[in-house]
């Protein structure tokens, strides 16, 4: 019996593994090989072998680099935290049998995640303009702040400020997972609860709670990994700025690349932030028991 | 006590759809300004006047032909859809279900080649698609974003199929029929709610590609709405500020209708008691 | 019979293989509406002077033209004509053909080597080879709004040197309407994005006479860097995180009445508020403490060949048609100055016109045109070409930010930025 269930598994998962290796394989390799490598378009076209001084020069030598990791980690645990806080409440209300409407409400969750990202990029930075933007117009018109404040200038308010934002076009992401794992939820578990007694605290507690684990652990795993190597978000708000404030290795990478032309620098770069996350997904994985199949 | 409670929870909605919705309300009000009033120093959030043309600028064939880029995002993201979602129910149950030895590793293996797909292997995209004949077609669109949402997806729909309990299986064995039978007519259908998810996860995300859209397409053949977007500001003429808010309010519309239209289908397999406790 | 039938084959094959058009591949960065109706009008009128030819628009806006330029170059797609304005890039990757000999061999469509501005061709040549002709010319200067200046009591014309300038933009900055803030500033510098950050600062540097990646001249840098503290009570307090599309804004906005840009400004700022233009002149960047003349900074945007254009002597045949000084005349109008000494400022104004309808802006157009015409002419220097520019960019404005926000000194500051473009230095 086993054995079979063992092929089972893998008949049903080898489509996705030809695929992934298929069209993955190579650009990893490609990036490996490259950070093996000088390539600076600037000096010439070819890329010139240099063992792993890339790799030296950017652990040991660069005063940029542990600013950016540090950035990045912050970044994303900040990211994720905050985005499950607005996520995980919604999706609760959503599924909630008060509302009305529910198909209507859910669809329009969603904007913030489907605006195109050149769309948010004008509309945020409005909003956090240090003369004329909304946020300071609006604050400084209630009293809350004497004069206006550069919220994606100054150091201080820079990653708040990025968090906002980027929880705002996280969320509904989260917010539709978590719906989902609420749904497939029986709703005879609850049933059964009310007839025994049970009142609200103690269903959530003692069903959804344990029951949305799984869901809970792979969707913030899902949501750090993107957040990890999203660039865009970042860089259509600040480009990493001001300095080096808010960059992260995904815009690092991309300014090695394509602002510097320093395309080995890049790959390596590539390559320890690669490890750095598998590093974490295994450390998660472990810490949470994510692994572990629920009914064990 | 209970009015309270529905209360509070109505207050809750409204809040949070005010937030969502406040950057979006921006820019379709500037979507109706006349050009001049988009940018004003003391913020208004309704037009002097209600100016249409934008929006006639926008789906105009000879202008800003979005009737087309929309069209192409549309299929690209809803084919992919398609593949991504079956391809990764199929991972994503047996990466969920099954103690396999090996797992965790493939499960890691899976996310690491999803994590290389970024701006560095853009050159490897190109090419490949230049080679096969592909560039500026929605095929290679669509295998771009299979390689790079089917990793999360398989990840996502594990994390829904390890949630089922675990009677499921043994019940339908008992019978004698196969796994594929079980998943397709069994396991599947309880699953909906998380599998509809992840399509609508998988459109959105290929909706929202920026970089491969940008590699891979070069016409109106197969260009994607985000270049088009991104088109409209220019350095060195005019930009179209107003088409480009009308453009953001369009764009982010379909996806919304997509969900909402699909929620009819999520009602979990498992409140219609299909498995007796 | 057979025989018949193949030979009326080959004859169908031939013709088919005579008539095939070569396909000529361009890479038309402009994607704007008039760029595209008139790149269209453009192919139409190359297909009708080269029957023969056909003609492949290949459209990326200019934001995204590198990466997928280097892209397509790196996995072997090459085109064969591109319009650049930084082409180091492609230049040092081999990529362009240099001109040189078709220019002196091959002079067709009315161009030749003396037909361009010289100090716009000298943009084009690096190490002794030139890889673009320019289609249009771009100058960088002062623009201000002569209305504001002549409610404190001044003309364009009063700001000669750096203290004039620091001097009319205290008096322009008030608080208009009484109600405590400043609402209107003296002049805004847009230090947010490091590309835009750095090309104000060396139209100062050339003001200064020196080119900003002169390191070792100490007192010319420190002087830049002093000018831009001595202005910044001045400047909309958000200057610092602005990028070029904001500070436009600010400009037109009217919160800022002067600011440090190019021939490129009309275009700009128009979609935001078009009665601003005629209100608007544009002047020489006053001169700096050690500076002995005017350094009016030029730069271009140019066609370009690829040096691995399948079929070159074709390609040197459109590139000249469409720097012609019919089509290179037109595309001038858009925007900027023309690049060619036979175009007249008069004729890309009055073609400009119907795009700047509203609020008298043609005319506010053609004057700005004309001041950035005469401004090149009499002392337009090309800005220099830089390898590993934009690293020095990101070093320069990391340190300018700090130095801003007051955490070093102007003397750090120097010493900070010299260290990181020296290391960039070390390369070449």
């Amino acid at each position: 019996m086993e054995k079979t269930k063992r092929k089972v598994a893998i008949f049903f998962i080898l489509p996705s593994l030809l695929v992934l290796l298929g069209l993955g394989l190579y650009p990893l390799l490609y990036i490996i090989y490259l950070s093996l490598h000088k390539l600076y378009l600037m000096a010439g076209p070819t890329p010139k072998f240099v063992g792993f001084s890339n790799y030296y020069k950017i652990l040991f030598q660069d005063p940029q680099f542990y600013l950016v990791l540090r950035n990045t980690i912050v970044w994303v645990l900040g990211s994720t935290a905050c985005q499950f806080l607005v996520a995980f409440p919604t999706a609760l209300v959503l599924n909630s049998k008060v509302i009305k409407l529910k198909g209507f409400f859910r669809g329009i969750i969603l904007i913030p995640w489907v605006m195109p990202i050149i769309t948010v990029g004008i509309v945020w930075r409005w909003i956090y303009n240090a003369d004329w933007g909304i946020l300071n117009y609006y604050l400084f018109k209630l009293g809350v702040i004497k004069s206006y404040i550069n919220w994606l200038g100054n150091q201080r308010t820079v990653w708040p400020a990025l968090l906002i934002a980027s929880t705002w076009k996280g969320f509904p992401y989260m917010t539709l997972m978590f719906l989902a794992g609420l749904q497939s939820i029986p709703p005879q578990l609850y049933e059964a609860a009310k007839v025994d007694g049970a009142n609200n605290w103690n269903m959530f507690k003692y069903i959804t709670l344990p029951l949305m684990k799984q869901v809970i652990l792979v969707v913030c795993l899902v949501a750090s990994i993107q957040t990890w190597n999203n660039f865009r978000m970042i860089w259509v708000l600040t480009q990493g700025g001001p300095g080096y404030t808010t960059t992260v290795l995904s815009t690092y990478i991309y300014m090695k690349s394509f602002s510097f032309y320093r395309f080995g620098e890049g790959a390596t770069v590539a390559v320890i932030s690669l490890i750095f996350v598998v590093v974490m997904i295994m450390t998660y994985l472990f810490v949470t028991k994510a692994y572990r199949l629920r009914w064990r | 006590m209970k009015v309270l409670k529905a209360g509070l929870i109505w207050l809750l909605l409204i809040v949070i759809v005010l937030f969502c919705l406040a950057p979006f309300f921006w820019i379709l009000s500037s979507s109706l300004k006349p050009t001049e009033e988009i940018f004003s120093a003391v913020p208004r959030w309704i037009p002097s006047k209600l100016t249409f043309e934008h929006y006639a600028w926008i789906f105009s064939k000879s202008r800003g032909n979005l009737g087309r880029f929309l069209l192409n995002s549309l299929v690209a993201s809803s084919m992919s859809a398609v593949v991504i979602t079956f391809v990764s129910a199929l991972g994503g149950y047996s990466l969920g279900r099954f103690e396999f030895p090996g797992r965790q590793v493939l499960g890691v293996l899976i996310l690491i080649l999803q994590m290389i797909q970024g701006p560095l292997v853009i050159v490897f995209w190109y090419r490949f698609a230049w080679k096969l004949g592909i560039l500026d077609t929605y095929i290679a669109l669509i295998i771009a974003y299979m390689a790079i949402n089917l990793p999360f997806a398989i990840w996502l729909s594990a994390g829904f199929f390890s949630q089922l309990p675990k009677e499921l299986e043994d019940a339908a064995l008992v019978d004698g029929a196969s796994y594929w039978r079980l998943f397709w007519r069994i396991i599947f259908p309880i699953a909906i709610p998380g599998i509809v998810s992840i399509a609508v996860y998988a459109f959105v995300m290929a909706w929202n590609d920026y970089l491969f859209a940008l590699i891979l397409t070069q016409t109106e053949r197969s260009k994607t709405i985000q270049i088009a977007l991104f088109d409209l500001l220019s350095f060195f003429a005019k930009s179209n500020w107003g088409g480009l808010m009308a453009g953001g309010v369009i764009t982010s519309l379909p996806p919304v209708f997509l969900y909402m239209y699909l929620q009819k289908y999520v009602v979990s397999g498992l409140s219609v008691g299909a498995v007796k406790e | 019979m057979r025989r018949l039938v193949i030979f009326v084959l080959l004859i169908v094959v031939i013709s088919t293989w005579l008539m095939a058009k070569e396909t000529i591949r361009i890479v038309w960065p402009g994607t704007s509406e008039t760029e595209v109706a008139f790149s269209k009008e453009l192919k139409a009128a190359i297909e009708k002077e080269y029957p023969d030819v056909s003609v492949e628009m290949l459209y990326i806006g200019w934001k995204d033209l590198e990466p997928k330029l280097i892209t397509m170059v790196m996995a072997g797609n090459v085109p064969d004509l591109v319009m650049q304005q930084d082409y180091l890039t492609l230049a040092k990757m081999n990529a362009l053909e240099p001109l040189n000999e078709y220019l002196k061999k091959q002079p067709i469509n009315t161009v030749s080597e003396d037909v361009f501005i010289e100090s716009l061709l000298k943009f084009s040549t690096y190490e002794g080879k030139i890889y673009t002709l320019p289609v249009v010319g771009i100058a960088y200067g002062l623009l201000v709004r002569t209305d504001l200046l002549e409610e404190a009591g001044y003309q364009p014309s009063d700001i000669k040197t750096w203290d004039d300038l620091v001097k009319i933009a205290k008096a322009l900055t008030k608080d208009k309407d009484g109600d405590g803030k400043i609402d209107q500033y003296g002049i805004v510098y847009a230090a947010g994005a490091h590309r835009y950050a750095w090309r104000q600062a060396y139209i100062m540097g050339y003001s200064n006479n020196f080119s900003l990646d002169e390191v070792e001249k100490k007192q010319q840098f420190i002087e830049v860097l002093n000018l831009i503290k001595k202005l910044q009570p001045f400047m909309p307090p958000g200057f610092t995180t602005m990028d070029l599309k904001e500070a436009f804004q600010a400009y037109a906005m009217g919160k800022a009445a002067m600011m440090i840009t190019g021939s490129f400004f009309t275009a700009n700022v128009y979609p935001i508020n078009p009665e601003v233009i005629v209100k608007t002149r544009a002047i020489p960047f006053p001169k700096g403490p050690s500076a002995k003349d005017y350094w009016v900074p030029v730069s271009n945007a140019g066609w370009a060949m690829f040096s691995k254009s399948k079929n070159k002597d074709l390609a040197w045949k459109i590139l000249t048609f469409i720097v012609s000084r019919e089509w290179g005349g037109r595309y001038s109008s858009f925007i900027n100055i023309p690049a060619r000494k036979d175009v007249s400022p008069e004729y890309v104004a009055e073609l400009a016109s119907a795009m700047y309808p509203k609020a008298n802006a043609a005319i506010g157009n053609k004057n700005i045109i004309s001041d950035f015409v005469n401004m090149a002419s009499k002392y337009g220097k090309p800005m220099k070409i830089i390898p590993g520019r934009v690293e020095m960019e990101k070093v320069f404005t990391t340190y300018l930010a700090q130095f801003l926000q007051g955490q070093l000194s102007a003397e750090e500051t120097y010493e900070k930025i010299k260290e990181g473009i020296e290391q960039i230095k070390k390369e070449f």
